[in-house]
């Protein structure tokens, strides 16, 4: 796998699992977390085995974004655009959680189809929530306009306390991320890939992918972001996204993929390190058997002593190689 | 380029050849020690002339001998800050195995990346030629795994981004 | 072949010496002890083990009229040990070293030996009828290094020493009541107990295995720079050679006859000097195939080999003999077994690899002229 997958995988195969045992249903009190600090809490009691209760908290916006409510600004429309009537929003969230919503179980389409496709959406209740402001101003790219109110420079949530940048327009969004990485050999591993993001387009073929930049200091278009932002110790890598990009059905790609930039590359660095790890494991141990050789055998060393006899060379021998 | 390092590599095995005649000796020092002379240095005499061997400006092998032991110290190419990385996460985890090989010296030697001390221990356990036979694998396969690792971190990072950026097309 | 049998006894031997008669062996594996094995119908049996000594013994010698063994070791310790019935009781020598014991030697007449230690200084050591025990006169001064072999004269006065300062001297031990002050010897009598007779400043780097030639008229010394040295006329103005060869250095050596040296070392393989009718020293031969060059270094290339040349490394010969009799890793220690009138037929060696191999030079036609 490649590629982020935009639904939670737990999250569907629980869903699944439970429409699909609707009546046998036991009780189920379920936390977990994934990457980027995104976490669940899925809640069914005994009393109403038909009800679903789905808590998610997001990571904490660093101060430049915009929260309405505990959400990114959009997110209300976006999740009503997304259930329609069959989720409902409980106001408030659950204590510690940014949004809890309630799914009836009973009330889900009764085509196959329709119904796992409506589970799968409901997976992805992470990509449509975080994504709502991101999909906000790049539906306005595909029909070449600007939404009203719109600052030049857009600070969304990242991930915990870190932010990316936007600067809509009306004939492409250029997309600014600040890169940071903890370990001195994540931000060389990734400032390696991403300027392979550059390198990349260049191949046959990804002519109409976007373009992309990448630069060890801020970009032009970060001028007037706050100073936190201005500091990237992998660099900036600049995006711009065209209305083709984002025409149709690749919208909800373009905004999970975007939304996801730094975890894409962040598993992938971490991928790389693992592999690293283990074939450095296997010189290791092939170098030790190499240590290992220059030992005489042990088994020759264990015939001396008390059983090995004294060994006499014929006369034949010596004389044959008395020049040698 | 590999022409170079089959000259430098024979060039290192030929010294060691002559500098790892090496012999019990106790310590003149402190009664009733032993201890390898070249960490001690306390006598003068029992140190040999250290041998520098390089490759080119980056790459270079330094052997100091004495009369029960002698140190190897590599200095290994690190053109980018990659390579650097790649190094220094690779020697580390050798260095965190020195026991199992019983040769690499714990810290490198000041200047160096990693260090080797052989003591006539160490001689009188292993075969002498077979114990220049693992410097040198040791030194091919030091430069042989780090390009290898480089060149899997850069086709990764293409794979990365071209599957990133296909997604939008 | 020169050599005549092997057995590998332990996985490395320190040194080892012979029972007068050659039936028996005593060798220190590399530890503390002293095991001595006698040769049973073409096997060897362990008879004996010495367990005295805390430190490794770096020289065992056993004198061949009076059947004593003496060890030195670098617990700064020696003992004499005598064979009481079926025991071997050992006598602790008190040397008065504050370093260890590295080489020992009984002189000709075993009524003295000699201990060359790591505190730059020589022991003689004689044994004191009244007091029941072995005294020890120390040579102090002189030797700026650690003192790694030493060898007596014929005449049972002379001590040749060498030291990784580089260079061999030869000392006067005359000791009063010990030795017979006797005028037809010469001048060498006449020195007191330490005097420094000569100094040999030929090696440029540590020197080891020193020895006399049978009439005491050569004395030999081997350099680690991989060189031998010969000196004869000891005295005020001895005439010195040396002899410069390609391979790694020796360790200890062997006079054949007067004219024929055995050195041994690094190489694994003996190696034989001669000289020739003028007096000239210079390597001859070595006494079998010289080992493979090591596995990694046929590259194969043009250039590899232009440097294997240079470097002195194009033996390729192949050893199709069983491996079991040459030794695998360094020679060091060698030592006389039988004498015939004027030359040393045979001889032992044994190393690091834990063998001691017998060798007999009686086949060997090429080197007959130098008997």
């Amino acid at each position: 796998m490649i590629l982020l997958q935009s639904h939670s995988r737990f999250l569907l195969q629980t869903l699944t699992n439970r429409v699909q045992n609707l009546e046998k249903g036991a009780e189920l009190d379920c936390h977990w977390v994934e990457f980027d600090d995104v976490r669940y809490h899925l809640q069914a009691s005994m009393k109403n085995l038909h009800i679903l209760l789905l808590s998610v908290s997001l990571p904490a916006p660093p101060p430049e974004t915009i929260f309405f409510g505990g959400l990114p600004f959009g997110a209300i429309e976006a999740i009503k655009a997304a259930y329609g009537g069959l989720v409902q929003i409980l106001d408030p969230p659950r204590d510690g959680f940014n949004l809890t919503l309630k799914l009836n179980l009973s009330k889900l389409p009764p085509n196959e189809e329709k119904k796992q496709a409506f589970l799968v959406k409901v997976a992805s209740v992470r990509e449509v929530v975080l994504g709502a402001p991101l999909r906000v101003i790049l539906k306005h790219l595909a029909s070449r306009t600007v939404a009203p109110d719109m600052d030049q420079l857009v600070a969304l949530v990242h991930r915990q306390n870190e932010s990316f940048f936007l600067v809509p327009q009306v004939d492409k969004v250029t997309v600014v991320y600040p890169m940071r990485f903890n370990d001195s050999i994540d931000i060389v591993l990734a400032t390696s890939f991403l300027q392979e993001f550059v390198e990349a387009r260049r191949a046959a073929g990804l002519n109409n992918a976007p373009p992309c930049l990448w630069s060890p200091s801020p970009p032009l278009e970060l001028k007037g972001a706050p100073a936190d932002a201005l500091s990237a110790n992998a660099g900036f890598v600049t995006i711009v996204i065209f209305p083709r990009h984002v025409e149709g059905k690749k919208l909800d790609r373009t905004v999970w993929n975007l939304s996801t930039f730094h975890a894409y590359v962040s598993y992938h660095v971490k991928c790389s390190e693992g592999f690293m790890h283990t074939r450095m494991r296997r010189r290791v141990e092939s170098l030790i058997q190499a240590l290992d050789r220059a030992r005489p055998d042990l088994e020759n060393s264990k015939t001396t002593v008390n059983s090995r006899s004294f060994k006499r060379l014929s006369l034949k021998d010596s004389r044959s190689n008395s020049t040698s | 380029m590999a022409s170079t390092l089959r000259l430098y590599l024979t060039c290192i095995r030929n010294t060691l050849e002559a500098a790892m005649c090496l012999q019990n000796f106790p310590c003149q020092e402190v009664e009733r020690h032993n201890k390898p002379e070249i960490e001690m240095k306390t006598s003068p005499e029992l140190l040999l002339n250290s041998v520098l061997i390089c490759r080119n400006e980056a790459e270079k092998c330094l052997i100091e001998t004495s009369i029960n032991s002698l140190r190897i110290s590599l200095k290994v190419k690190q053109a980018d800050e990659l390579e650097n990385i790649l190094t220094k996460k690779f020697l580390r985890f050798l260095s965190m195995r020195a026991e199992a090989f019983q040769v690499l010296r714990r810290k490198p030697v000041q200047g160096y990346d990693i260090s080797f001390l052989i003591t006539n221990y160490h001689c009188e356990e292993m075969q002498k030629h077979k114990l220049i036979d693992f410097i040198v694998q040791f030194m091919e396969d030091i430069d042989k795994e780090i390009s290898e690792l480089k060149m899997s971190v850069n086709t990764r990072g293409r794979l990365v981004a071209t599957e990133f950026l296909k997604q939008f097309i | 072949m020169a050599a005549i049998a092997a057995h590998k006894f332990a996985q490395c031997i320190t040194c080892h010496a012979w029972s007068p008669d050659h039936s028996m062996v005593a060798f220190c594996p590399n530890n503390n002890e002293v095991h001595i094995y006698w040769l049973v119908q073409e096997k060897w049996e362990k008879m004996h083990v010495l367990q005295k000594h805390d430190q490794i013994v770096s020289g065992i010698d056993w004198s061949a009229r009076s059947n004593r063994i003496v060890t030195a070791s670098h617990d700064r310790n020696s003992y004499v040990w005598n064979l009481e019935g079926s025991e071997w009781v050992p006598t602790l020598v008190i040397l008065r070293l504050n370093r260890a014991a590295l080489c020992v030697q009984w002189s000709p007449k075993e009524n003295k030996f000699a201990v060359g230690s790591g505190a730059k200084t020589v022991c003689i050591c004689y044994y004191e009828q009244e007091n029941n025990w072995w005294v020890s006169k120390l040579i102090r001064k002189r030797h700026d290094s650690s003192v790694t072999s030493v060898a007596w004269h014929p005449n049972n006065i002379l001590l040749a020493t060498t030291s990784t300062d580089g260079k061999c001297r030869v000392f006067s031990t005359f000791i009063k009541g010990v030795d017979a002050k006797d005028s037809t010897k010469g001048k060498s009598a006449d020195l007191k107990f330490g005097e420094l007779v000569v100094q040999l400043d030929l090696s440029l780097s540590w020197a080891f295995g020193v020895k006399w030639s049978l009439s005491g008229n050569t004395l030999a010394y081997v350099g680690h720079n991989s060189m031998i040295h010969f000196a004869d006329d000891i005295g005020p103005s001895p005439l010195a050679q040396n002899v410069t060869f390609r391979d790694l250095p020796l360790r200890d050596v062997l006079f054949i006859s007067e004219r024929m040296v055995v050195g041994v070392g690094f190489d694994c393989i003996p190696m034989v000097f001669a000289a020739d009718r003028r007096g000239i020293w210079s390597f001859v031969r070595f006494l079998g195939e010289k080992k493979t060059a090591s596995s990694g270094s046929s590259y194969g290339s043009q250039f590899s080999e232009a440097f294997g040349k240079l470097y002195g490394q194009s033996k390729h010969g192949v050893n199709n003999d069983a491996r079991g009799n040459i030794h695998d890793n360094c020679i060091t220690c060698i030592v006389p077994l039988k004498e015939n009138g004027t030359w040393t037929r045979r001889f032992s060696t044994s190393g690091l690899d834990g063998k001691i191999i017998t060798w007999d030079l009686e086949n060997q036609q090429d080197l007959s002229e130098y008997l």
